[in-house]
C-alpha cells in the first residue's frame, strides 16, 4: 500500500506535468489522489490511536477527529478539504474540474494531519 | 449596406429634388462631402447658382475575403507561462473554450483581442494594474502570435514580442503573410474594420455596451451603416455654423458696446457713428466715411465746422493791406491832378457839346442855338469845339480811373477787414475770444472809410492789429480742434479696429443662413438614411433577442438611432408584459447582457467584415440557465457562416451544446502549477473521463499503486456523466423545469443512487442497483464495485486497462437506457 505522503507526493507531480502527458487529466487525478491521502492519513491516526473507528463512514471519521483532535482548526480543515475533494472527485453537471490552487489548498491539512500523526 | 449608388450620388439626387431651384444652400451640402478644403472654398466663393455637379457612381460592392482564427500562441502573458497554443479549425463552425477562472483561457481571448484590433486605444485603454502586470511570473520571454487562414488559401502571422524586461509599450510586431517578406500590421488593412465591427466580444464589453454614454453606444452602432462621410460632413457644417455663429455673437457684441460707447461721446461723429451702429447690419462704408470726418450735414453747423470756419479764414497779409493801400494812394494823386480842372463838369459839358455838334452836322451853319449869336455855328467852331469835347472826354476817363482804383484798394481792404460774423458769433459761443478782431476789424474799416492822406497813413497799423487778432483767433481755433481730436481719436481707432474684424467677418457671416440650411437638411437626410440602413440590422437584432430571452417578460420592440451631434443616441423600446418601458430600467443584469449580445452580434458577423470569426468572452456569466439554451442555438446559426468561438467558465454552455445535438469543438484550458497552460480537445463528458482512465492506466511507470487509485474514480466519474446525461434528458423531455432537473441531480449524490434513477427511477433503490448489473451482466456489477471502492483506495481485483475496458462497456449500457 502507498501511504498518505507519496500519495501527496504523486499528486504534487501530477499539478507539475510529471508522470502523465495527457493535457487536462491531472486536476480530478490529483484530486482523487489527494482524498485517498486524506483517507489514508485518517484511519492511520485511529489506529496509531487505537481506536477502532477505521472502518466507520468517512464522514462519521471526521466528526469524531474534532474530539480528539481539539488544539487548533486542523480538524475542521480537514473536513472541509474532504467535502471539497468528495465534490471534485464526483461528476457534477456542469462542473468543471478544480484548479492548481484548490487542490494545493486541500493538500495542506492533509499534509498536517500526516505531522500529527507521525509525532505521536 | 451595399448598393451601387455612392453617398454622393444619393445626396445630389436628394437635393435636386427637395432643394428648391434659388437656393445656395446645396453647392455647401456638397462641399462639405468633398472635405474641410472644398468647403471652405464654397464658403469663399460667391453665391453660386447652377446645375449641380454629378457625382461618381460607388464601387460595386465586393464582399472582402474573410480572415479566419487558426491558433492563438501565447507566451509568458498573463495567465500563461510557458508557450500555450490554442489552436481552431480555421473556417466557419462554433468552438467553446472552457476552462476555470484563472485558467488562461482569457489571456488567449485578451492576446486574440490585441493581435486583432491593434491600434494603440485598445492596449492603452487597460488599467495600469494590467499595463505592468501583463508579463507572466513564470516565463521571462513574452510574446503573442496569432495566424489567420484568408479565405482564398492565404495565411498571415500576426505577432508581438517584448524582450526580457521590456514594458509594454517596448514591443516589436510584425505581420507576415506565409513566404513573404515580413511586414506592419497596416498591411492587413484592419485597422478601420477591427473597429467598426469588433470581432471580439468580452464579458465586461457587453457589460459597459449599455452603461456607456449614449453618443457612444450610438457610434458603436453606427459605424456599421457605412454613413461616416455623412457625418463628417454634417461636422464640417456645424462646424462652420459654429464659427460663423461665435464670430456674429462677437462682433454684435463689441457693435453694440461700440454704439453706446460712440453716441455717448461729445465729438458729434460720435453720435453718427453710433446712428449707424445701431442698425443690425452696419454700413461699414457709411461708417469709414464718418471717420474720414466726412459728416453728413456737418459742413453748415455744428462745433467742429465752427472751428473749421474760423481755422479757414483768410490771413491779413501784410503783402495784401500795403497793394491796397498802394491802389489808395495812386488813386488819389490822379484825382489830385485832375483836381483844378473842369473835370466835374466835364462830363456834363461833352454831352453838351456832342449834343450841338450833331446838331450842327445835321442843320448846317447858323446862329446859337442857345444864346442865338448869330453865325456861331460853322466849320471853323465845329474843328474848335470837337478838339475841346475829345480833351473833355480824356480828362473824363483819368479821374474814373483813379477813382475805380480807389474804390478797388479799398474794397480789398474791407475784404481783409470783414470777417463773416456769423462765424464769430458762433466763435464766441465755443468760447473762442473773437472781441479782439471784431474790434480791430471795425475800427481798420472805420479808418478806410476816411477819405483823406491822413487817413491812409492810419491804414496799415490798423490793419496790422486785424491780422494779428485773426491770428491769435485761428489758433486758438486750432487748438481747440486739436484738443476734440485727442478725445475723439481712441474711440475712432476703436471703431476702427472693429470695421477692420467686421469687413473681414461680415462675408463670413452673410453665408451663416446658408451653412444653417445645409447643415439642417444634410442631418435629416443622414436620419433618413441611417434610419432605413439600420431597420435590417434592427431585425437582426430583435430575432436574436427573441431566441435569447427564453422566458422574459420583456420583449424587444424597436432600436432606433435617433439625433445627431451631441444629442445622438440609441432608442431601445421595449415592453414588459406588452406594455411600453425604458430598456435599461426594466432589465435585468443578464437581460442586459443578452440585449449587448443580441446588439452586437450582428454587428460582428456583417457582410462587409473583413473577419470570418467572432470571439465572445464569457457571455454566460450572467445569465440564467434556462436562457443558456438560447444562447447556444443563437451561436450555432451565427456558427453557419461564422467561425464563433466562445471562451466560458463552465460547462453550462457545453452541456446545452451537447445535448441539443449543436455540432461544436469544445477546448478545455487547464493551468497547471507555475503556469503551464494545457488545451485539449475535450469529447463529451463520459468520453473524457474514458480517455483520462485509458492514460492513466496505460501510464505503467506511475509510482505504487496509483494506477490502482486513481483509475477507479475516473471510472466511477464516467458511470455518473452516462447516468446524468440519460437523467437530464429524460427530466428535460418530461417538461420537467431545468432548476428542478438540476437539484435531483444534485440530490443524488452517489453514483448508485444516479444509477438507481435511471434503471428504477427510484434514488432510494440505489441497493438493488448491483443486482440488477449484475442480471445484465457480471462485468457490470464488477465495474459498479470497483469503481466505487477503488475510488476511496479499496483493492480491487480488476486490471486497471481492464476496468477502463469494462466502465465503456457499462458507460455505453447506461447511456442507452431511456
Amino acid at each position: 500500500m502507498t501511504g498518505s505522503l507519496e500519495l501527496l507526493d504523486l499528486a504534487s507531480g501530477l499539478l507539475t506535468r510529471q508522470y502523465v502527458q495527457r493535457p487536462g487529466l491531472w486536476p480530478r487525478a490529483s484530486a482523487l489522489l489527494v482524498r485517498q491521502a486524506l483517507e489514508e492519513s485518517l484511519s492511520g491516526y485511529w489506529i496509531v490511536k487505537g481506536i477502532a473507528l477505521e472502518h466507520c463512514t468517512t464522514r462519521a471519521q471526521l466528526i469524531c477527529l474534532r474530539e480528539y483532535l481539539r488544539e487548533g482548526d486542523l480538524a475542521a480543515r480537514v473536513a472541509h478539504a474532504w467535502s471539497a475533494l468528495s465534490r471534485a472527485c464526483h461528476h457534477h453537471a456542469y462542473e468543471l474540474p478544480p484548479t492548481v490552487d484548490e487542490i494545493k489548498s486541500w493538500m495542506e491539512p492533509v499534509r498536517e494531519l500526516h505531522e500529527v500523526l507521525i509525532r505521536r | 449596406m451595399s448598393g451601387d449608388e455612392s453617398l454622393q450620388q444619393i445626396i445630389t439626387r436628394r437635393l435636386e429634388v427637395e432643394a428648391p431651384g434659388e437656393a445656395n444652400w446645396p453647392y455647401l451640402v456638397l462641399a462639405a462631402l468633398d472635405g474641410d478644403a472644398a468647403l471652405e472654398a464654397a464658403l469663399q466663393a460667391e453665391a453660386q447658382i447652377g446645375p449641380l455637379k454629378t457625382a461618381s457612381a460607388a464601387p460595386p460592392f465586393v464582399q472582402p475575403k474573410k480572415a479566419f482564427l487558426q491558433e492563438v500562441r501565447v507566451r509568458g502573458f498573463r495567465g500563461i507561462g510557458p508557450e500555450a497554443v490554442l489552436s481552431i479549425n480555421p473556417g466557419p463552425g462554433l468552438t467553446l473554450v472552457v476552462g476555470r477562472n484563472g485558467c488562461g483561457k482569457s489571456s488567449f481571448a485578451e492576446a486574440a483581442e490585441l493581435l486583432v484590433t491593434r491600434g494603440n486605444a485598445r492596449w492603452d485603454a487597460r488599467s495600469s494594474q494590467w499595463k505592468e502586470g501583463f508579463r507572466n511570473l513564470h516565463e521571462k520571454q513574452a510574446s503573442i502570435g496569432a495566424r489567420f487562414t484568408v479565405e482564398g488559401g492565404r495565411s498571415c502571422e500576426v505577432r508581438v514580442d517584448w524582450a526580457e524586461g521590456a514594458g509594454l509599450p517596448e514591443r516589436t510586431d510584425y505581420v507576415q503573410f506565409t513566404g513573404e517578406p515580413r511586414t506592419t500590421y497596416e498591411a492587413l488593412g484592419w485597422s478601420a474594420a477591427a473597429a467598426s465591427y469588433r470581432p471580439v466580444l468580452s464579458y465586461n464589453e457587453l457589460g459597459g455596451m449599455l452603461d456607456q454614454e449614449q453618443s457612444k453606444f450610438f457610434d458603436a452602432l453606427a459605424q456599421i451603416l457605412g454613413l461616416e462621410s455623412l457625418a463628417e460632413a454634417g461636422a464640417r457644417l456645424r462646424q462652420a455654423r459654429l464659427d460663423r455663429e461665435k464670430q456674429q455673437k462677437e462682433l454684435v457684441k463689441t457693435q453694440k458696446d461700440l454704439a453706446t460707447k460712440a453716441a455717448a461721446h461729445a465729438d458729434p461723429r460720435g453720435a453718427q457713428v453710433g446712428g449707424q451702429l445701431q442698425k443690425k447690419v452696419a454700413d461699414l462704408v457709411a461708417i469709414e466715411k464718418i471717420l474720414e470726418g466726412d459728416l453728413a450735414g456737418e459742413s453748415v453747423t455744428g462745433d467742429m465746422a465752427t472751428l473749421r470756419q474760423v481755422i479757414a479764414l483768410p490771413d491779413v497779409t501784410a503783402e495784401a493791406v500795403a497793394r491796397a493801400v498802394e491802389m489808395l494812394k495812386v488813386g488819389s494823386e490822379a484825382l489830385k491832378a485832375h483836381s483844378g480842372t473842369l473835370a466835374a463838369r466835364s462830363a456834363d459839358l461833352v454831352t453838351l457839346l456832342d449834343s450841338a455838334l450833331r446838331f450842327h452836322e445835321k442843320h448846317g451853319d447858323g446862329p446859337c442855338p442857345v444864346c442865338g449869336a448869330t453865325g456861331a455855328l460853322d466849320s471853323g467852331w465845329h474843328t474848335r469845339q470837337q478838339a475841346l469835347a475829345g480833351e473833355l472826354r480824356d480828362a473824363a476817363r483819368a479821374v474814373n480811373d483813379a477813382q475805380a482804383l480807389i474804390r478797388s484798394g479799398r474794397d480789398a481792404l474791407k475784404g481783409l477787414s470783414s470777417p463773416p460774423t456769423g462765424v464769430l458769433k458762433a466763435a464766441n459761443a465755443l468760447g473762442l475770444s473773437a472781441a479782439a478782431l471784431e474790434q480791430s476789424a471795425e475800427r481798420a474799416r472805420a479808418v478806410v472809410a476816411i477819405d483823406t492822406d491822413e487817413g491812409i497813413a492810419q491804414i496799415e497799423s490798423a490793419m496790422a492789429d486785424v491780422a494779428a487778432a485773426a491770428a491769435a483767433l485761428k489758433q486758438q481755433a486750432g487748438a481747440e480742434l486739436g484738443r476734440r481730436e485727442d478725445i475723439w481719436r481712441p474711440v475712432a481707432r476703436e471703431v476702427q479696429a472693429w470695421l477692420a474684424v467686421a469687413r473681414k467677418a461680415q462675408p463670413a457671416i452673410s453665408r451663416l443662413s446658408d451653412v444653417t440650411a445645409a447643415e439642417k437638411w444634410l442631418n435629416g437626410a443622414t436620419d433618413d438614411l441611417r434610419k432605413a440602413r439600420f431597420a435590417p440590422h434592427a431585425t437582426a437584432v430583435k430575432q436574436i433577442w427573441n431566441q435569447l430571452r427564453h422566458n422574459s417578460n420583456v420583449s424587444l420592440e424597436d432600436i432606433r438611432l435617433m439625433g445627431t451631434a451631441v444629442s445622438r443616441r440609441v432608442q431601445v423600446d421595449v415592453a414588459v408584459d406588452g406594455t411600453a418601458a425604458a430598456a435599461v430600467g426594466v432589465m435585468s443584469q443578464g437581460e442586459l447582457h443578452s440585449l449587448a449580445l443580441a446588439l452586437f452580434l450582428p454587428r460582428a458577423t456583417m457582410a462587409a467584415s473583413p473577419f470570418g470569426f467572432v470571439l465572445i468572452d464569457d457571455p454566460v456569466q450572467s445569465m440564467d440557465p434556462s436562457r443558456i439554451d438560447g444562447l447556444a442555438s443563437v451561436l450555432r446559426d451565427a456558427a453557419k457562416t461564422r467561425q464563433v468561438v466562445v471562451f466560458t467558465h463552465d460547462d453550462r454552455l457545453t452541456e446545452s451544446v451537447r445535448r441539443q445535438g449543436i455540432e461544436a469543438t469544445v477546448l478545455e484550458v487547464t493551468r497547471r502549477e507555475k503556469s503551464v497552460v494545457e488545451v485539449r480537445k475535450s469529447a463529451d463528458p463520459v468520453r473524457l473521463y474514458i480517455e483520462d482512465a485509458s492514460a492513466v492506466a496505460l501510464t505503467k511507470d506511475l509510482p505504487g499503486d496509483a494506477r490502482k487509485r486513481v483509475v477507479p474514480g475516473l471510472c466511477r466519474g464516467a458511470l455518473e456523466a452516462a447516468a446524468t446525461r440519460v437523467l437530464r434528458r429524460r427530466w428535460l423531455g418530461e417538461g420537467l423545469e431545468r432548476e428542478v432537473v438540476e437539484k435531483r441531480l444534485t440530490d443524488a449524490e452517489k453514483v448508485a443512487q444516479k444509477l438507481a434513477l435511471v434503471l428504477f427511477s427510484d434514488a432510494a433503490q440505489s441497493g438493488q442497483v448491483l443486482a440488477r448489473l449484475n442480471k445484465e451482466k457480471k462485468e457490470f456489477g464488477d465495474v459498479l464495485r470497483a469503481a466505487n471502492e477503488g475510488a476511496h483506495g479499496g483493492a480491487i481485483e480488476m486490471e486497471p486497462m481492464e476496468l477502463v475496458n469494462a466502465t465503456e462497456r457499462l458507460a455505453l449500457w447506461v447511456v442507452g437506457q431511456k
